[in-house]
């Protein structure tokens, strides 16, 4: 099994790095007004249309000022930390539940590691159109390069299996995916087709097993 | 007489005269009563002797005794040449087993005081295993009979046994050889003996504790005579074997060997004790079939391919005993029978190939059943593999493997054909076996839900048009599906059975109607309400419904304009159906409704019967002798294919002339013009014109009857899932594909990924949800 824990302490450090946006909070307790404060800051640009809220455009700002790239994964844990509703967005009560608790993890833990699986399952909700059932295809490819990334060595096959369908992805196709990228070997010998995955993932075994000993070694240097 | 009351006794002087006196009855010397009578007396004297009971000394006398006579007899034989020693031996032993049961009898009172102390003993320490083991040690004294039993066994078998022994192997191998061993009675006599001398006489009052019952005890027999025979029994046929492999093919050596099972077992019932007949027979099976079982499989699919059913008889009986011994013939039996099912429904041609497909499949499964039943004794595992094999075959996928099964849809054709009026009759138990037949077939089916569907589609036109040989048979066929796969199976074929008595009723309850209100309404007609979703038309018309978008308002079944003449009728069954149903709702099915016309303008007064949309396009010539394509359409309303269909019918039927001909294939142009044909004439007064078959309108209703079944199954499934869930509220992967599997059985196969598809589709509509625990699923409420 495959560790399932995102570097999050390479994100920690990024955040001291930028100790001057939040102030000296990770040092002391955290504070309400600066949390506040630094809400503010984004808040409310003259770009964007949503009142009281950090929006898209105060978003990148915000990522800039970290030295955030829009898709680096640690925007994703930050979002899934404030449990923001809306992509790109978040209002007031989202960021003052987001920092108290990346507050907390700072403060009692040294080298922070964040586990990947809420951030995950978090994404979905996350990058889901409101209203629709199921996470849009582009979408989901998106998340799956950021989160997946150098953690699941079949992504770009399953990136081309899951082109090639061409359709929205079920929730429980999303959480069963991360399981499945957790749980088998590269060259997918051990999974197991009696088992209770997803008629996709089994589609995608069926699909992926002779590519995969094809370029097996290629793989194994990843 | 002599009192029972105890007294002092001289033991040396008594027992003076009972020695020789006890001698005398084991070699069964006769005696008086009185004598009998007086030694009993004697033994009662001893034992209850004053002022301490002699039992004891008694007992160590009669064993030195007993000693002294055995010893004796052992002398007599160990002179005897080997040649005579089996018949003297057994000689002297018959007299001994005969003397001693009679001294046992003798000392009856002895034998009475010793079992009474061992009772006691056995009921007091029988809870305490510790004592109890102790006890079950040899005891120390026995049965009189059983002393002078173990006598003989150690004072004259022991010595004797290796010469015994060899004696008898050699008498039972001359036996096998086909020599003769002179009196087989005291080969057998002489056996018996190690038996028996371990046995003991009982007594009336010992019998009376049923658990005390003597034990026969085989130990000495096994250890002296039958390891060394069984041991003998496996060289020699194991020998044997070899030899008969060398010179003969194996069909031969399966009938010899069957010969000589029968023949050993014969020979080890008649010379050795029951108990030796199974370890002996099973020691021939495995040297004469386990060991050379490799031989047997190698020619079994030769036997099999060329259906040798004597080889294949001996064979089944050779290798049935063996621990799994059939399974691979069984295995070859299944491969045949496949293969020529494949063969048999492999290359159908022509119009009748839903017949020639049931008729061939019919013959191999009734072919090999027979087989099964002759040559595999009707073998359970051979039942199995018959059905196996013919459920390949009936649910064989054709088209490189792609295409659904064939079927459900051949036998559903099938036996429309039988149960549709033809000129061919059937007596009713004729019908009665075919439909039987066809039940056979059925049973093999697994998407019975796709036979259901066209069953439904062609009873329904039986219904509907008439064409049923008769109601009776109508009915035998769906009480036999129902008895094959239960009430619901048939509950829509029965609603459709019930319509139809209604419709009856109804038709009649028209007529009165119609006499009552004074209503004219010609021409009469015979109306059929159907009830909606119990049919399967009304959802799927077989003819395509012209539509019509200019024609405002009306519903596209309207833009048929139905013939003037029919609108009274029709009318007046709508106001009277109406009235008397309340709310209800009637659609007219007009393209599936039938006219009798009749023909006033040629030579003989002709009935023809035809569909009501080619009255319409007919009776369009009542106003014109010709028109065109164009106005016929004008007129009736109806485009497309069903126009030229039913143009192209009228005109085969000799109804409409046309001026030029054309291919059948053609479209006809719209302005050809038609004639009517005053000049028709035909051999019968009463002729149908032919309904237009749609074109692939088989293949549409395939098409029509998967995609159909297929919503069926999703819900089927998706409803099952979730009945199982409800009650198990948690279950595993695996257990919930099991039940599913288990519940939709009877009406098809579904395969995994369709089962999977289902729950996840149910996951996404919250009525299961994944537990934590990997692989299990638990129902949302």
């Amino acid at each position: 099994s495959r560790n399932t824990t995102l570097g999050g302490t390479h994100w920690h450090d990024k955040l001291f790095e930028h100790e001057h946006l939040f102030g000296d909070q990770h040092q002391q307790r955290c504070d309400e007004t600066s949390v506040r404060n630094l809400f503010e800051r984004y808040a409310n640009d003259p770009l964007d249309s949503q009142p009281d809220r950090i929006g898209p455009h105060g978003v990148a700002r915000l990522l800039r000022d970290l030295s955030l790239d829009a898709e680096d994964r640690r925007v994703l844990v930050l979002a899934s930390k404030m449990e923001a509703q809306v992509m790109c967005e978040f209002s007031l009560p989202e960021w003052l539940k987001g920092m108290q608790t990346l507050n907390t993890i700072f403060r009692f833990t040294k080298n922070a590691i964040i586990s990947v699986q809420p951030v995950y399952q978090f994404a979905f909700g996350y990058g889901k159109k409101a209203g629709h059932r199921n996470l849009d295809l582009d979408i989901a490819l998106v998340y799956w390069r950021i989160l997946f990334q150098d953690q699941f060595p079949l992504l770009s096959l399953w990136e081309e299996f899951m082109t090639a369908q061409g359709k929205p992805v079920t929730r429980d196709t999303w959480n069963l995916l991360g399981e499945f990228a957790a749980t088998f070997s590269e060259d997918l010998s051990d999974y197991d087709e009696d088992g209770a995955w997803p008629v996709v993932l089994d589609k995608f075994v069926t699909w992926a097993r002779p590519r995969v000993s094809e370029m097996g070694s290629n793989y194994k240097n990843i | 007489m002599y009192s029972l009351r105890p007294k002092a006794i001289d033991f040396d002087a008594m027992w003076g005269s009972l020695e020789p006196s006890i001698i005398d009855i084991i070699m069964l010397k006769p005696i008086t009563n009185k004598e009998w009578n007086y030694m009993f007396g004697d033994i009662y004297e001893i034992c209850v002797a004053i002022p301490d009971p002699l039992t004891d000394k008694l007992y160590a006398a009669v064993k030195s005794a007993l000693e002294r006579h055995a010893t004796t007899q052992y002398e007599k034989l160990s002179d005897v040449p080997s040649a005579e020693l089996l018949n003297e031996y057994h000689r002297l032993w018959q007299v001994y087993h005969a003397g001693a049961r009679y001294v046992h009898s003798l000392f009856r009172y002895l034998n009475r005081q010793y079992a009474k102390t061992r009772k006691t003993n056995e009921v007091n320490t029988m809870p305490d295993y510790q004592n109890f083991a102790m006890y079950i040690q040899e005891p120390e004294t026995k049965e009189i009979g059983s002393l002078a039993l173990e006598m003989w066994r150690s004072r004259v078998m022991c010595p004797l046994l290796q010469s015994l022994t060899s004696l008898l192997l050699a008498a039972i191998a001359d036996d096998r050889e086909g020599k003769s061993v002179g009196d087989p009675g005291i080969v057998s006599g002489v056996i018996q003996s190690f038996v028996q001398v371990e046995e003991s006489f009982g007594s009336d009052f010992v019998a009376i504790i049923p658990q005390d019952k003597p034990k026969v005890n085989f130990e000495f027999y096994r250890q002296s005579f039958e390891n060394k025979f069984l041991e003998n029994t496996k060289v020699f046929y194991g020998q044997l074997a070899d030899r008969l492999l060398e010179k003969m093919d194996c069909s031969q050596y399966m009938r010899t060997v069957i010969g000589k099972l029968e023949e050993e077992e014969k020979r080890t019932h008649r010379f050795c004790p029951t108990i030796t007949l199974a370890p002996c027979t099973k020691i021939c099976q495995e040297v004469m079939i386990e060991r050379h079982k490799e031989r047997l499989h190698a020619v079994a699919p030769e036997m099999i391919e060329n259906e040798k059913t004597e080889d294949l008889r001996n064979m089944f009986i050779l290798l049935k005993p063996l621990p799994s011994g059939l399974s691979l013939l069984v295995a070859e039996f299944e491969k045949y029978v496949k293969r020529k099912g494949h063969e048999a429904v492999g290359s159908l041609q022509g119009d009748t190939i839903p017949q020639q497909f049931v008729e061939r499949v019919l013959a191999v499964h009734e072919k090999y059943a027979a087989m099964k039943d002759q040559v595999f004794m009707q073998n359970p595992e051979f039942s199995g593999a018959l059905d196996k094999a013919l459920q390949a075959v009936v649910n064989v996928r054709e088209d490189n493997k792609k295409g659904p099964p064939k079927a459900s849809e051949r036998l559903a054709r099938y036996t429309d054909l039988l149960l549709r009026k033809s000129v061919k009759g059937f007596t009713d138990p004729e019908m009665e076996s075919s439909l039987s037949k066809a039940i056979i077939i059925f049973r093999y089916i697994e998407d019975k839900d796709v036979f259901q569907k066209y069953y439904q589609k062609m009873l329904s036109q039986r219904l509907i048009l008439s064409l049923s040989v008769s109601m009776d048979a109508e009915e035998l066929m769906i009480t036999k599906l129902k008895n094959a796969c239960g009430y619901e199976f048939t509950s829509k074929l029965n609603r459709m059975f019930t319509d139809i008595g209604l419709s009856k009723d109804l038709g009649t309850k028209f007529k009165d109607y119609l006499v009552e209100k004074n209503i004219k309404a010609n021409p009469t007609m015979t109306p059929f309400v159907l009830q909606a979703g119990a049919w399967p038309i009304a959802a799927t018309p077989t003819a395509p419904i012209p539509t019509n978008n200019d024609n405002e308002g009306n519903t596209p079944q309207l833009s048929f304009v139905i013939p003037s003449v029919l609108a009274d009728s029709a009318q007046a069954f709508q106001a009277f159906y109406v009235g008397s149903h309340n709310g209800r709702k009637l659609t007219w099915l007009w393209h599936l409704s039938n006219v009798d016309v009749k023909l006033t303008y040629a030579d003989k007064p002709y009935i023809a019967v035809m569909s009501v949309h080619q009255m319409a396009l007919l009776y369009c010539f009542s106003e014109a002798d010709s028109m065109t394509l164009e106005s016929l359409e004008e007129q009736t309303k109806l485009t497309g294919e069903l126009l030229q269909r039913n143009v192209k019918a009228l005109t085969e039927s000799g109804l409409l002339g046309m001026e030029k001909k054309l291919a059948v294939t053609e479209q006809l142009p719209s302005d050809s013009i038609f004639t009517l044909n005053k000049g028709i004439t035909n051999k019968k007064i009463k002729f149908k014109v032919s309904v237009p078959q749609m074109q692939r309108q088989q293949e549409k209703e395939s098409e029509h009857v998967n995609t159909t079944v297929h919503q069926d199954r999703k819900y089927y499934m998706e409803c099952a899932i979730v009945r199982i869930m409800k009650t198990r509220k948690v279950l595993r992967h695996a257990a919930l594909v099991q039940e599913v599997i288990e519940q939709t059985r009877t009406r098809f196969s579904p395969d995994i990924p369709f089962i999977k598809k289902s729950i996840e589709d149910l996951i996404e509509k919250m009525y299961l949800t994944r537990t934590d625990t990997h692989d299990e699923y638990q129902y949302l409420a």
